[in-house]
């Protein structure tokens, strides 16, 4: 996040002046990675049913990232994600079913519906603080859901929406999509964490009312936030609507897939890009692993991963990543905990130690290391 | 001179707690004002509505004529006022450069000077002393870098005046001597300042003028040398009978904080 | 108006359950400062210990509460052990405690879907189905026996919070912690024993729930939505706090009926707490917003 990169020229002798958080190497390592994962299919010899997942898994890595953008960069953890993704997907199968629509004006328009509605609940509901915040996202989850159910014209009650088939993409042709959708995801995330309005993010995240002793406008950042994580969550319903051609609101907006959203953030390493992602990837694996074999133990399995992680290695699959890249000496940016799961910051006072909380002085942001006790 | 910073009959109440009482105060530009009084007095809390942190109960500031009370401490920093915290609080997981960054791209639009972001956020560090420290997090800073810090961080938001809260206090007196004579320097590059400080000598042979608040009134106001003499200012200091007052520690500063 | 009575009278016998189910979180949130997201799962676990109780050993349910306190404090001290105590308190732990308490409620909703299957469960004893007659109008007996309770729990309570040392303890963790070490409070037991004494409540609720609902292991999200909504109306204070904002949310869910379809109740709950917070952020009694 500190270090600033000049502008890139091309060899042709063209200028291109790039944002000064954007080095030219992640640029081009982006592209090549987009480029490689859309060739790769008419390359590689993998069965229908591994390719239509991989294309679902990107949906659920673009939507854990759009979690994340509120979760681990503004560090509201919202356990009603669910809400959005309802909303987005029931719009757009709508517009699909009613208007006829294509599906990806279909899915835009459940986006931004979904995003207003975040919005909409989100605005006030973001005054509050920390663990008031999550709560209150578990009611609006709840309450989306109870509303959606019986409002039967519009989601088709319990009985749901069932999309005519052939009359959008099929499963084979969303993997691409579903990648396009991931690389709008990434850029988001990367231009949201390393851009001027990263670092606002994480004042604050860290202490919101210094932050707007020192000129944030926390308000609007975070409405930010909360507008574009609910349009991408948004358009992400819109996909599985799509992809699925049935959704009900029982599923769409249980807090069950509003919790899955959390466990792909923390599971992978909340506040980082490549942890989100990371995430999705194992929660998909393990939820086809786990319905496959042992779906009784499947709420069972994440709360202990939850438990384990949270005791052990609160940033995750990134946060073991850098434990065993510092057994080669890799030593890691102090501020990488920035984005890690510890919220706000310990207040440092006069004497150096920390105000009343009862916390160890702030010493220990080592990523991995939770403060003692 | 002119007043830059104007107080109007400041109030600000908490309940039945009167914490600021009609308070009316001016600060001229160039110029530093002390503002001290016994614990309790009020002077954070005025600080706070001065910064647009908490709005007043009754009363404004302006600020070159524009009112920079009762509207959000961010806007309040965009007019041109800063402040710092008694109780320093840096964004402890962001590096030293980072937080002094913050208040660069946050602060006040007309103010900040163009060009690389991270070019004048080291010169602020330069200025201040913390150049070398730039990577590092403020948890490994020392008090006085810390402190350093939180006027660093308020500098980069380019105000016309700064609100110095405490920022001797719990220093040595080398450290102390460094932070005053920055506080000079400050002044210097034409920043207004007004200091809380219970340091006495700091703030005397700082400030040009001195307000003296007690229970969340005016009672003196003049130079140090006068204020120092004030029997009032004396007797609010050491002639107050303890058990008159009963007060929860840090009275109005603390409960300004919630 | 009969009717407004009725509903009236319901609506304080609605309120001192959801007091005693509220106060095992606002203990736990007033002196740790952690939000118990497992509160939903210990009442749901409290109210199917009743239930085998009951179809097993054919214990009465209201017989059962020493039983259900005892087992559900140790289950609270055991978290705590095990758990909780790991955690960074203050700002710095609220992320973090939110999500592993969450973790454990979805263990012990597993737990009970291993155990018991997803499917309702209810408890029907032989007085289950009576009323009594209160001014003309009749309420379930059931009701009657919660409600009473509920206050006997809550007065104990009361009486335990301000007469005890214990008790005493327990308060001033939750006004002023560094001055509880000054004073020789042993802060670690304080935190031992909130945590316990939380969960005991908890599960008493839950207790109670089971001879009033019918229950399966999904059951608890919407009390622990409610208990929160309680916290936030009535502040953390005192007894009296969460006994009023208690009234306040059975109130408005009962008289509700006039306005929303009988399966809105529950979202009757958030709307009101969105509202609150909107309109006075700092909740009915001044509860101040969190950092």
């Amino acid at each position: 996040m500190t270090s600033p990169e000049r502008a890139l020229s091309s060899g042709a002798g063209v200028r291109v002046r790039l944002p000064v958080w954007l080095p030219g190497r992640i640029l081009v390592a982006f592209a090549a990675g987009v480029a490689l994962l859309w060739a790769a299919p008419l390359v590689l010899p993998v069965g229908e049913y591994t390719h239509n997942v991989v294309g679902l898994t990107f949906m659920f890595m673009a939507a854990a990232l759009a979690w994340n953008w509120l979760g681990g960069y503004v560090g509201q953890i919202s356990f009603g994600h669910a809400a959005m993704f309802g909303a987005g997907g029931f719009v757009a199968a709508r517009l699909m079913l009613t208007l006829g629509l294509p599906f990806w004006v279909a899915w835009l328009a459940g986006g931004l519906v979904a995003g207003c509605y975040a919005l909409l609940w989100g605005h006030p509901t973001l005054r509050l603080r920390g663990p008031y915040f999550s709560i209150a996202t578990i009611g609006v989850g709840e309450a989306t859901r109870l509303v959606a159910t019986y409002w039967s014209g519009f989601t088709g009650g319990s009985s749901g929406l069932s999309l005519p088939l052939g009359g959008g993409p099929t499963k084979f042709q969303l993997y691409w999509y579903g990648l396009y959708l991931l690389a709008v995801a990434v850029g988001l995330s990367y231009w949201l964490r390393k851009s001027r309005i990263g670092l606002a993010l994480f004042a604050i995240k860290e202490d919101v009312e210094a932050a707007g002793d020192l000129g944030v406008d926390a308000t609007r950042y975070q409405d930010v936030v909360l507008f574009l994580s609910g349009t991408m969550v948004g358009v992400c319903g819109g996909f599985y609507a799509s992809y699925q051609t049935f959704i009900d609101p029982q599923d769409m907006f249980s807090f069950d897939r509003s919790i899955s959203f959390i466990l792909m953030a923390v599971i992978g390493g909340i506040g980082t890009i490549l942890g989100a992602a990371a995430g999705a990837i194992v929660f998909v694996v393990i939820q086809e692993f786990l319905l496959a074999n042992y779906s009784q133990l499947y709420l069972g399995l994440y709360g202990t991963l939850l438990v384990l992680i949270i005791l052990f290695e609160p940033l995750g699959l990134t946060g073991l990543l850098i434990r065993v890249r510092k057994l080669f000496g890799y030593r890691p940016r102090p501020d990488i905990a920035a984005g890690g799961l510890k919220s706000a910051a310990v207040g440092v006072d006069a004497r150096g130690s920390t105000a009343d909380q009862g916390v160890a002085p702030v010493e220990q942001s080592a990523p991995g290391e939770r403060g003692s006790a | 001179m002119t007043a830059i910073l104007v107080g109007e009959s400041v109030s600000k109440h908490f309940g039945g707690l009167k914490a600021v009482d009609r308070v009316d105060f001016h600060l001229d530009d160039g110029e530093i004002l002390g503002l001290i009084g016994p614990n309790g007095a009020g002077k954070t809390t005025l600080f706070s509505v001065a910064a647009g942190s908490i709005p007043p109960t009754a009363g404004r500031v302006l600020l070159d004529g524009r009112q920079v009370s009762g509207k959000s401490a961010h806007r309040s920093v965009h007019l041109g006022i800063c402040r710092t915290h008694q109780i320093v609080r840096p964004f402890a997981r962001l590096t030293v450069l980072d937080n002094v960054l913050v208040g660069h791209h946050y602060g006040r639009p007309a103010n900040v000077p163009g060009g690389d972001p991270h070019r004048v956020a080291r010169e602020i560090l330069d200025f201040i002393g913390l150049a070398d420290r730039a990577g590092r997090l403020p948890g490994e800073l020392t008090l006085a870098g810390r402190k350093r810090l939180e006027v660093a961080r308020a500098l980069a938001t380019g105000p016309r005046v700064l609100l110095l809260d405490e920022v001797v206090a719990g220093l040595n007196p080398v450290e102390s001597a460094r932070l005053l004579d920055l506080i000079r320097e400050i002044r210097g590059r034409g920043i207004s300042i007004i200091m809380i400080e219970h340091v006495m000598h700091a703030v005397m042979s700082l400030s040009d003028r001195v307000v003296v608040l007690d229970l969340g009134r005016k009672i003196a106001e003049g130079t140090p040398s006068e204020v120092a003499t004030d029997p009032v200012v004396i007797e609010a200091y050491l002639g107050r009978d303890e058990d008159d007052v009963q007060r929860q520690p840090g009275g109005a500063e603390e409960q300004q904080r919630a | 108006m009969a009717e407004a009575l009725t509903l009236a009278v319901s609506a304080v016998l609605l309120a001192g359950f959801y007091a005693a189910m509220a106060y095992g979180l606002g203990l736990i949130y007033g002196v740790l400062r952690i939000v118990n997201l497992a509160h939903g799962g210990i009442i749901m676990a409290g109210a199917y210990l009743t239930w085998q109780l009951f179809t097993r050993f054919h214990v009465d349910p209201y017989l059962a509460i020493p039983v259900v306190l005892v087992v559900f404090f140790l289950v609270g001290v055991t978290i705590y052990y095990c758990l909780v105590r790991f955690l960074p308190r203050g700002p710095a732990g609220a992320v973090q405690s939110l999500l592993l308490l969450f973790g454990v409620w979805l263990i012990i909703r597993n737990l009970a879907y291993l155990l018991f299957t997803g499917n309702d469960q209810a408890i029907r004893t032989t007085y289950s189905t009576s009323s009594v007659s209160i001014l003309g109008a009749s309420y379930s007996l059931n009701r009657l026996l919660v409600f009473g309770i509920s206050l006997v729990a809550l007065i104990a309570l009361h009486l335990f919070l301000t007469r005890t040392y214990s008790g005493k303890a327990i308060r001033a963790a939750g006004q002023n912690l560094e001055s509880c070490t000054l004073v020789g409070i042993n802060v670690e037991r304080v935190y031992v024993l909130t945590f316990g004494l939380g969960t005991a409540l908890a599960g008493l609720a839950g207790l109670l729930a089971s001879t009033l609902f019918a229950f399966n292991p999904s059951f608890g999200a919407g009390e622990l939505l409610k208990s929160f909504v309680i916290i936030v109306l009535g502040g953390l204070g005192s007894v009296v706090g969460i006994a009023s904002g208690a009234v306040v949310l059975a109130s408005a869910e009962v008289f509700s009926i006039y306005a929303v379809p009988s399966y809105l109740t529950s979202a009757v709950g958030f709307v009101l707490l969105v509202v609150v917070l909107v309109l006075r952020p700092g909740g009915l009694f001044g509860q101040k917003v969190l950092r």
